[in-house]
């Protein structure tokens, strides 16, 4: 079948860090040049989707287990930093919670659900994820149900020595800020020896047994790991709306999400942050409606998950293939990610 | 008085959790017969609802309505089938699978939301306004009747597993494809029959429920939760565990929604399931021990 084992760990060399520098600065920078405090929302929620995910392709595109826990955890880091916010908490201290919980509730689910099949543990994080928002719906003492849960602004004083830029821009500051440390720091982990270790487990979970690797804990740590991630993004993604509500654990969130690691293909490194940051500005620059949006996600995924599993670098490469007279052949699937 | 309160619950939460078990088999026999995961059930239980919404409207009858959309959804499910679940059974990984029919349930839940708008739509018929008399507990006749439809269908389906040439044919794929494809029985016809009469108890389930709970373009997401629920905990592939599971639920909900909260009740499906992982991971769950 496939080519056997690959553990490469990309090294990236002199001119792809000049590259990716270039990419990296015109990302962040993009809504300076845009059109005032709308081009910082959108640029501020696309950072946000992109480490969601970052986080997604480690969980699914590195170790091979498809979880549509990111947007669980992001919307609960959300709602507990809404509510340590209306308890007195401060700002940075909440975010923090923000991410230790969800890290504790990611910990505890793995611990559990990734001893089973991936087609269990898939269901497991959707049945997470749709519970959660019936809880944040239903528990009203606590989250005010579907009236969501006001004001959560920033302090006054956040970033005050930048003088009289808007809000907006200075939330952008802070997410654009965090989003390229957790995304880097993940950048860095899945090119690390630790990352082959977890590209192992999906390729052949009974190899990594075999050679003594504690596969049960690795998993549970990329995956507490990744929640930990997407709960600090929650966080300050509530604040940036101010408002939280049972929408931030809709499956209509987690389809961009999914679909920026479909189309960056799933293991992917670079592609995956560039191709996913467009599929994050992309539908606001354009502005689709809602409904008509997610129906595009929709057919992404599905399309991706049938005919292109490997997301558009791999379409790059049978084009390739084709220019020098190269037979097109069929993408084989990622291999060792079945279960039978 | 407080006696009747609970057989009152008791005997709602077992009609609801019939519907409940029937829904849920559509998903395990899909699962145990073609070896796929279909993360837009849910959304084919939305679709089958419409379907029979507008067929009623159409043929001035409910039970014609909901007879029109069993066969619809049963043509529907075959031609899915070579459109699109035997490439992902072929071609896919679970992952693949998962990202795949996950896409299919969102473009439905927003095709649906674009064309026919997100307001709840629903059928009055006279069961539901019913509400009978059983030696003091009060039952609401759309429940009774969609309890009597579900027990018919599941003893048909019975007949069909165990006295059928392609009921056994379907059976013995889901124990062993291989050795199935050795005594000749032929793949593609009965796992396209398979996925039809999973699509048609699924329009079943939703036909008897469209009264109760309306439809609306996101209702599968609800209903997908108990059926994942019922079939990670009842075991996939088994016929009565599936049924006796959605029995469970629909009775742990019903008793959570009387004695305790509606929040419990909302959320009794998905504390059930992360009930049984903890304490048993490998013991209920057949999937679990598929892992080597």
């Amino acid at each position: 079948m496939a080519t056997g084992i690959d553990l490469t760990v990309a090294k990236s060399n002199v001119a792809g860090r000049i590259t990716a520098g270039v990419v990296i600065i015109a990302i962040l920078g993009w809504p300076i040049t845009g059109s005032g405090d709308y081009a910082f929302q959108i640029a501020s929620f696309a950072l946000t989707l992109l480490v969601l995910a970052v986080g997604l392709n480690l969980v699914f595109g590195v170790m091979g287990y498809m979880s549509l826990g990111q947007t669980a955890f992001f919307g609960l880091g959300a709602y507990v930093a809404a509510l340590s916010h209306n308890a007195g908490i401060s700002f940075v201290v909440s975010i923090l919670l923000g991410g230790v919980v969800s890290a504790a509730a990611a910990l505890l689910l793995g611990f559990t659900a990734l001893r089973l099949t991936r087609y269990a543990f898939a269901i497991v994080t959707l049945v997470m994820l749709l519970g959660l928002g019936t809880a944040a719906l239903f528990w009203s003492d606590v989250t005010r149900g579907a009236r969501g849960l006001p004001n959560i602004v920033p302090p006054p004083a956040l970033l005050a020595f930048l003088g009289d830029l808007s809000e907006p821009t200075r939330l952008y500051i802070v997410i654009a800020a965090v989003a390229t440390v957790l995304i880097a720091v993940m950048h860095f982990a899945m090119t690390s020896d630790w990352g082959g270790t977890l590209r192992l487990i999906r390729q052949d979970e009974g190899l990594a047994m075999a050679v003594g690797v504690n596969v049960i804990k690795h998993k549970v740590i990329a995956f507490a790991f990744a929640g930990m991630t997407a709960g600090v993004i929650g966080a300050l993604h509530a604040y940036r709306v101010t408002f939280v509500d049972p929408s931030v654990f809709a499956v209509n969130l987690a389809t961009p999400v999914i679909a920026m690691v479909m189309l960056g293909g799933p293991g992917h490194y670079g592609s995956v942050i560039v191709v996913g940051y467009l599929v994050g500005i992309l539908p606001d620059v354009f502005r689709f409606a809602n409904a008509g949006r997610f129906v595009i996600f929709g057919l992404i995924l599905m399309l991706g998950g049938l005919l292109l599993p490997e997301g558009l670098p791999s379409l790059y490469q049978r084009i390739r293939q084709r220019g020098t007279g190269g037979r097109l052949s069929r993408v084989e699937p990622t291999p060792g990610t079945g279960d039978d | 008085m407080n006696l009747i309160y609970l057989a009152d619950s008791i005997a709602n939460g077992i009609l609801l959790g019939t519907v409940y078990g029937l829904f849920a088999l559509g998903l395990s026999l899909m699962f145990g017969v073609a070896g796929i995961i279909n993360f837009a059930h849910g959304d084919v239980f939305m679709v089958a609802g419409y379907l029979a919404v507008g067929a009623t409207a159409v043929l001035g009858s409910f039970a014609l309505g909901v007879a029109a959309s069993v066969i619809v959804m049963a043509v529907i499910g075959a031609a899915s089938y070579f459109l699109l679940f035997r490439r992902l059974q072929s071609a896919s990984t679970p992952a693949m699978t998962v990202v795949a029919t996950l896409g299919l349930g969102v473009v439905l839940q927003n095709g649906a939301l674009l064309v026919l708008g997100g307001e709840a739509q629903r059928i009055q018929t006279a069961a539901t306004r019913t509400t009978l008399d059983v030696g003091g507990m009060f039952l609401n006749g759309g429940r009774v009747v969609a309890f009597a439809v579900c027990v018919v269908s599941l003893l048909i389906l019975w007949l069909f597993l165990t006295r059928t040439r392609l009921g056994i044919g379907m059976r013995a794929i889901s124990q062993n494809r291989e050795a199935a494809a050795v005594y000749g029985i032929p793949q593609a016809r009965t796992t396209a029959t398979t996925i039809a009469i999973g699509f048609a108890l699924t329009a079943i389930a939703a036909g008897v429920l469209t009264p109760l709970f309306g439809v609306y373009p996101m209702i599968g997401l609800v209903f997908i939760i108990k059926a994942f629920a019922i079939v990670v905990v009842g075991g996939f592939g088994s016929l009565v565990g599936t049924v006796v599971v959605g029995i469970a639920v629909g009775l742990s909900e019903s008793l959570a929604g009387a004695y305790v909260s509606s929040a419990l009740q909302n959320t009794a499906a998905f504390i059930l399931l992360l009930l049984v992982l903890a304490l048993r991971p490998h013991g209920l769950v057949k999937l679990a021990v598929r892992e080597s």
